[in-house]
């Protein structure tokens, strides 16, 4: 008896093991990979074949159709490398023309189209956040000094608001954008659009240009730490105007149409709403000096005043009886 | 069936399991010859005294903390990476970090909460790795946490430092004293997790990867010269 049982555990033991290295490389992995081929190679036919297409993608320059990159899992890190795919002096040019508005030049096309990345906009959404944190608090620190008997003290959550402001700004805005765009569009008129390049922007092209457009307020939060009012809202005008007339031209192509006015009045106006929210919550000095000293004022007068108001009751009640 | 029957018996022989399950025989040997390796002596970890075994481990995060004061060998800290004593380093600065939310006037005092403390060390460094990660850098993920956990010794000692400063009454001198300090134990940190780091990266790339590195020490050392009592 102990033998069968053996034998058969044994075995069950053992057809447990063979199915799965026999199956994979065998047949179910090998029948996977040709059906990978396969696809690859139909696709790659139709663009040969239709001849229309495939000028198209040239004269557009998308080298990565051509090429046909291999399909990476969704959960591996090598699928996102494809987003980060920059050089340095690449993500120097782009943040350098994020800030110029060029006539000629269309920053969208000549610099975000070819290959959008997202290292650019994170890095610069981060840093955004800690600069204005940091200024922010030296903006506080300078106004605060002044004043003898107020003891100052750093506001660390800072960082917490400016980072729901700015990430909801860089990734709110551009999916809105995108949304819009793509469902008010022309009926695809495919041919047309795409020689005209006036073709909808995708949503990471979107994002990248969105992200690149913040760069400017990181030097600018460091200016306005400088205690002088007008030059404070003057510089949230020209970050504003600079980077938004980056924004604009780059956009113009794709929002030109009936609702042009609608479109311009929209971005340009969340982009000076963004730096004057910045400003007026992180930098404005009156609101919080008034505030915090009378507040102090009212919690140590408010005992010695209704003492006072006590005894005067006390005082005038009897007079009065 | 067959055919199963004929691959059952390879795959016994190719795994070497040709041995009756129901009597297994050999000898039961802990810490082979092939394992130590790397200069270690042989040993077997498994009868010394647990002062032995402790006294080990903790000799190898000191000497990565020497490696990271000392960032002369570039090896060193990436042979064998280990956690505790990032671990160790991060919760000493969270604990002093850390603003008191109820002091007697009843004012918050506008520092960083523990966790958060905690979690700018932790997620911030996993935020860094990934991004070299992704960048194209080869160098495994746990590797780069260490290093750069290891790395904030030089700030940890800047709070140290600060903290001892701040017990006297406080000038513009004083201020002018920890702002230099911290700024030596950024550079400090900065540059020595460069030197570990800094090869693993493509030659187009190596400012993309080391700017959140940058990024990540200047935030830090802003909490530690931000701390005031």
């Amino acid at each position: 008896m102990e033998g069968d049982r053996g034998t058969s555990g044994d075995s069950q033991f053992i057809s447990f093991q063979d199915f799965s290295p026999i199956n994979h490389p065998g047949s179910g992995g090998q029948a996977q990979l040709d059906l990978g081929a396969s696809d690859h190679r139909n696709f790659g036919n139709i663009n040969n074949d239709s001849v229309g297409v495939g000028i198209i993608e040239d004269l557009h320059g998308m080298p990565d159709k051509t090429e046909a990159p291999p399909a990476r899992n969704f959960w591996t890190i090598e699928y996102y490398q494809k987003f980060f795919d920059v050089n340095t002096n690449d993500v120097v040019e782009r943040i350098k023309w994020s800030m110029i508005p060029h006539g000629v030049d269309n920053y969208w096309k000549t610099h975000i189209r070819p290959k959008p990345d997202l290292y650019g906009p994170f890095w610069i959404c981060v840093t955004l956040v800690f600069s204005i944190a940091i200024s922010g608090n030296m903006a506080n620190y300078l106004q605060t000094a002044n004043s003898r008997n107020y003891h100052w003290r750093y506001e660390f959550h800072l960082v917490s608001y400016a980072a729901t402001a700015i990430f909801l700004y860089a990734w709110i805005l551009p999916l809105a954008l995108w949304a819009v765009l793509k469902w008010t569009s022309s009926p695809p008129n495919m041919e047309e659009e795409l020689i005209e390049d006036n073709k909808v922007p995708g949503l990471l092209e979107l994002l990248c240009l969105y992200g690149y457009s913040l760069a400017i307020y990181i030097p600018v939060a460091f200016l306005w730490t400088v205690q002088i009012e007008w030059l404070r809202w003057s510089l949230v005008g020209i970050a504003a105007l600079l980077s938004g007339g980056v924004l604009l031209r780059s956009l113009s192509p794709v929002i030109a149409g009936k609702h042009k006015l609608i479109y311009i009045t929209v971005i340009l106006g969340m982009h000076l709403l963004l730096a004057a929210g910045f400003m007026l919550y992180f930098f404005h000095v009156p609101s919080k000096n008034v505030t915090i000293p009378i507040s102090a004022i009212v919690s140590t007068v408010q005992p010695t005043v209704s003492a006072a108001l006590n005894s005067m009751n006390n005082k005038t009640i009897p007079n009065v009886q | 069936m067959a055919t199963m029957e004929d691959t059952k018996l390879d795959m016994y022989d190719d795994a070497m399991y040709a041995v009756d399950p129901q009597n297994v025989e050999g000898e039961l040997t802990v810490g082979t010859k092939q394992k130590a390796n790397l200069g270690e002596p042989e040993f077997n970890t498994l009868d010394e005294p647990i002062r032995d075994t402790i006294l080990r481990d903790l000799r190898a995060v000191g000497k990565k903390f020497y490696h990271v004061l000392y960032p002369k060998e570039k090896k060193s800290l990436l042979k064998e990476w280990d956690l505790w004593g990032p671990l160790v380093l991060c919760t000493f600065m969270a604990m002093i970090l850390q603003g008191s939310s109820d002091t007697a006037d009843n004012f918050n005092d506008g520092g960083p909460e523990f966790a958060e403390v905690f979690v700018i060390v932790w997620i911030g460094s996993m935020i860094v790795t990934l991004n070299s990660k992704l960048l194209g850098g080869n160098i495994s993920f746990f590797q780069s946490v260490c290093v750069l956990g290891y790395c904030l010794l030089p700030t940890t000692i800047a709070l140290i430092l600060c903290r001892i400063i701040l017990m006297v009454q406080q000038t513009t001198f004083l201020f002018i004293l920890r702002f230099i300090i911290t700024v030596i134990g950024f550079i400090w940190a900065t540059y020595a997790s460069m030197a570990f780091l800094g090869d693993s990266q493509p030659v187009g790339r190596k400012a993309l990867a080391v700017y959140p590195i940058f990024l990540f020490y200047f935030i830090i050392s802003w909490l530690i010269i931000s701390h005031s009592t």
